[in-house]
């Protein structure tokens, strides 16, 4: 919706350019990364632990300075959704939704305009008053990225958002994801260890290697949006699925 | 509980120097002030005008609750002066020599510090009391001139029970191995283990005031305490005990410190000299006209003790019991000589001489030139004036 | 296209009281309790208190009447005395009520106010500053550890030996818990949620009103109930250095002691104990109230 209306200054929504990491306790994370993702593209990062894919959100979204190279964002608005729902416990669902509105000083009609918006979008209507530690695991991931949406991010970071649910749960909400994705439009980094996700989520996975992460390739993703869910079981998933696999295994080789 | 040595404690309590040498009769210095001879008329002391030479109020820091111990500074104001119990203050004019007076409470009220350092603290204070000892330990900080002595032998005691005990001297305590209970800091202690007359491990220093533990001893113990107080105390008031009580006056032991005597800052006795010259005389006929005619003073002491509502509690007949012994035991007297309040300086050297290097050996700083004419001074005493 | 929804919560949707409870299976019969009646209810909730407290009154009557000897008795008089002298006199019971009681609970709330006020203070200022908690923390701990006796003169100098050197009193003893747990609380709060904050452009003070204070809520209400109890020690210590005005249960322990009033005595401990019972429980309500939405140790057990 609002995305595509927004005049871009770059090329691209959001660009490594030979990124490198190296930590004051020596830990080299991350060397000479370089990708870039397009406007409304959704791309996702595989690889195995450790191999600095949070490091590398962390560096888009300005929560830490790369050592070396650079990376550019486009778009004023960044979401950046956790590993964990980081919700505020002591607040209401609604007022979890409206916190970033708060925090970039919205007007308290427009933040619960937003709030409420979202919290629809993602299916939680008539949860507004309860508390996170009322909701189950998936419910409060759902209520993170209703809160991410209120800003209408123009690039959305996702660092392994669903590692910590069961099963069932991720598929659901993955989903939900891909839903929101061609609602909203916005350039999607999704972090992931998981491959079937990386596979059904993006158009594109970047593989990175085990410390120091490097990019050890790219595969595309042949598959139209929007993705039914049984795509998951179609033989050309797994071929993909398989690819990517085997560029991990030269990770670990 | 007679909380008084608590206080006291804290100015610890003054080796009295022993034995007034009989034959010199102690030295007095001659007054330097003219003063009416003895052949005035005794109310002319008085009527004398302070304003102007004094300072518009005249405050003096006690060392305790109101006691007719200090029966001699409140008849200074006498009755109809002003009471303020929360604050433990007694003001009104200094009779008519066109000055007031306030008698300030010391003990709880300035949170048991010593009234000396008060005087320093609070320059408002123009006299406070001190004893002996605590004026030689404080030398060096808080210096402090004794101007008047009302009381010639100080009233501490260590009391016994008759009932287990008799005793002459305080060495008999010691060859009896009981145990003797004491406020930690009362100086007097060291004194008697440096003097040979008690030992060190008879000593138990946590008394607290209270009653409880002689009565829960079933009087085994020997306590600290004033002649003026807990015999009557105890065998009138106390419950569970309700017995006489016997004691052992300490300045019989040698502890011979001028107890309660008024003191000055030094810079008082140039500044003010003109004030203490009159003051002086006065405060003597005052301690002279209490313990002649105590009744109204008292009245006024027992006033203020009851609006205060402490522990610390006074009867008519307690008052009676404590001018009765004031009198009997020379506690109010001329001593050697026929003046009233002024200083022996024998008496106070011979103190000094045993009780500095006891106080040195425990790491007080004493300087070693100090001699008793630089903790008291007789140049303002009427050595007419005496009971 | 329609929303989807997340399969049956742990918790329904928040509803109005009257719409009814938590939906729940009932999967076995309802327990006894009906059958039973209340009062094997109530035997279970107040049996247990009720028997201990026996004990403790069976303790007593033992130190009266068998380890203590006739003449000592008044170091502890047995329970039924205390009750006849100090409670059911009413000369007595008012003493110990308004004159004690009373300024003394003025003392330990004016103190413990202040010691909440200027704690939290100290301990925010030291959040917000790795240098501030590193050069001013120690002193917290000086403050702690200070004998109230030793600075008597001079508090009683600079302040006054009246209420205001008693509140001071109070303050010194009882507000090193609060800095310690407000500040601990204030750390503690999540990384995630400081990233989050972070990322979008909070400043100080948003994130101290937002995310600091009310994640530390818990620990410092815990501040607040250990200062509560020591709020009233302090006051009472406080009576007993500073004497001018007004003392409180000080005072009167005082008079008591001197008198060997035992009854009295134990009269005023009892009371000196319920009003720090009181605010301690005062402070475990609120603070309950305040997290319970959202804080595990606030939870009702079933």
């Amino acid at each position: 919706m609002a995305v595509t209306e927004v005049r871009r200054a770059t090329a691209e929504a959001l660009a490594f350019d030979r990124v490198s990491m190296v930590f004051p306790n020596g830990t080299h994370a991350l060397q000479d990364v370089s990708f870039q993702v397009d406007w409304g593209e959704f791309v996702a990062v595989v690889g195995p632990s450790g191999c600095g894919k949070s490091t590398l959100l962390r560096i888009a979204s300005g929560l830490e300075n790369a050592t070396g190279g650079r990376v550019r964002v486009g778009g004023a608005n960044l979401g950046f959704v956790f590993q964990d729902a980081t919700l505020l416990p002591w607040r209401t669902v609604q007022a979890n939704v409206e916190l970033l509105g708060e925090l970039h000083g919205l007007s308290k009609g427009d933040r619960a305009r937003r709030a409420d918006e979202a919290i629809e979008v993602v299916g939680l209507t008539g949860f507004e008053r309860n508390h996170p530690k009322q909701l189950s695991g998936g419910m409060r991931m759902r209520v993170s990225l209703a809160r991410t949406l209120t800003m209408k991010p123009e690039v959305a970071l996702f660092d392994e958002p669903f590692g910590a649910l069961d099963e069932i749960t991720r598929g659901r909400l993955n989903d939900e994801l891909l839903r929101l994705f061609l609602l909203e439009r916005f350039a999607g980094l999704f972090v992931t260890h998981s491959i079937p996700e990386a596979v059904f989520l993006a158009g594109r996975v970047i593989v990175m290697s085990g410390r120091p992460g490097r990019v050890l390739g790219e595969v595309a993703v042949p598959f139209n949006y929007p993705r039914a869910p049984e795509v998951r079981f179609d033989a050309a998933f797994a071929k993909v699925a398989g690819q990517v696999s085997a560029l991990l295994r030269e990770a670990h080789a | 509980m007679r909380g008084k040595s608590w206080i006291r404690r804290g100015a610890a309590t003054l080796s009295v120097l022993g034995l007034v040498a009989a034959a010199c009769g102690g030295k007095a210095k001659a007054p330097t002030a003219t003063l009416p001879t003895a052949t005035a008329p005794k109310g002319s002391v008085y009527d004398v005008s302070l304003k102007g030479i004094c300072p518009d109020k005249i405050v003096l820091q006690t060392d305790w609750f109101p006691e007719p111990e200090h029966g001699g500074a409140y008849n200074l104001i006498g009755p109809g002066g002003t009471i303020d119990a929360g604050k433990g203050t007694y003001t009104g004019p200094l009779r008519n020599t066109g000055v007031q007076m306030e008698i300030r409470a010391g003990g709880p009220f300035i949170g048991f510090s010593s009234p000396t350092a008060q005087m320093y603290s609070d320059q408002n204070i123009f006299v406070a009391f001190a004893d002996t000892g605590d004026q030689i330990r404080g030398y060096k900080k808080t210096p402090a001139i004794g101007v008047v002595a009302p009381l010639e032998i100080g009233p501490q005691i260590l009391m016994y029970d008759p009932g287990h005990y008799s005793f002459t001297s305080v060495s008999d305590v010691k060859a009896s191995g009981a145990t003797v209970l004491y406020f930690e800091s009362a100086a007097f202690a060291d004194y008697l283990v440096g003097t040979g007359q008690l030992d060190q491990k008879q000593l138990d220093a946590s008394y607290d005031g209270s009653p409880a533990r002689w009565v829960a001893s079933g009087g085994k113990l020997v306590q600290q305490g004033f002649a003026t107080n807990e015999p009557f105390n105890y065998e009138h008031n106390i419950n569970g005990w309700k017995k006489p009580v016997k004691f052992l006056l300490l300045h019989d032991a040698g502890w011979k410190i001028y107890q309660s005597n008024i003191v000055v800052r030094p810079d008082s006795i140039t500044k003010y000299h003109d004030c203490l010259a009159k003051l002086v005389p006065m405060w003597q006929q005052s301690e002279i006209d209490y313990i002649t005619n105590p009744t109204a003073v008292n009245n006024v002491i027992l006033e203020i003790v009851k609006e205060m509502n402490t522990f610390w509690v006074l009867s008519p007949e307690l008052a009676t019991y404590a001018d009765d012994t004031m009198k009997s035991l020379n506690i109010v007297s001329n001593g050697p000589d026929g003046t009233l309040g002024n200083y022996d300086f024998d008496r106070i050297k011979t103190f000094m001489d045993t009780f500095i290097p006891i106080e040195k050996g425990k790491g007080a700083d004493i300087p070693d030139d100090l001699t008793p004419e630089k903790i008291a001074t007789n140049e303002f005493i009427d050595t007419s004036i005496g009971l | 296209m329609k929303p989807v929804r997340d399969d049956q919560a742990v918790a329904g949707p928040v509803v109005p009281a009257e719409a009814g409870p938590i939906r729940r299976v009932r999967t076995r019969p309802e327990p006894m309790a009906t059958k039973r009646g209340l009062g094997w209810q109530v035997l279970a909730v107040a049996g247990p208190p009720i028997a201990v407290a026996a004990v403790f009154v069976g303790i007593w009557l033992l130190l009266s009447y068998v380890v203590l000897s006739p003449t000592q008795r008044f170091l502890l008089p047995p329970p039924q005395e205390v009750v006849k002298v100090g409670f059911l006199d009413w000369e007595n019971l008012r003493q110990v009520l308004v004159t004690g009681l009373l300024p003394t609970t003025q003392v330990a709330m004016t103190g413990l106010a202040i010691a909440i006020a200027l704690g939290m203070l100290w301990a925010i200022l030291m959040s917000q500053a790795a240098w501030i908690e590193r050069s001013t923390y120690p002193y917290a701990v000086v403050i702690q550890t200070i004998p109230i006796i030793a600075i008597v003169p001079l508090v009683g100098i600079l302040i006054g030996f009246n209420f205001k050197g008693r509140v001071l009193a109070c303050v010194i003893i009882s507000i090193f818990p609060i800095i310690t747990n407000t500040l601990f609380g204030l750390k503690s709060a999540d990384a995630s949620l400081q990233d989050l904050f972070t990322l979008h452009g909070a400043n100080r003070t948003t994130r101290l009103l937002k995310l600091q204070l009310p994640a530390a809520l818990p620990a410092i209400f815990t501040g607040f109930r250990i200062s509560a109890g020591l709020s009233v020690i302090g006051a009472i210590v406080g009576d007993f250095f500073f004497r001018q005005g007004n003392p409180g249960i000080g005072r009167l322990i005082d008079i008591y002691r001197a008198q060997l009033q035992g009854e009295q005595l134990i009269t005023t401990i009892f009371f000196s104990s319920l009003l720090g019972i009181v605010v301690f429980w005062g402070f475990g309500y609120l603070g309950n109230r305040l997290i319970r939405s959202w804080h595990e140790s606030a939870q009702e057990r079933q």
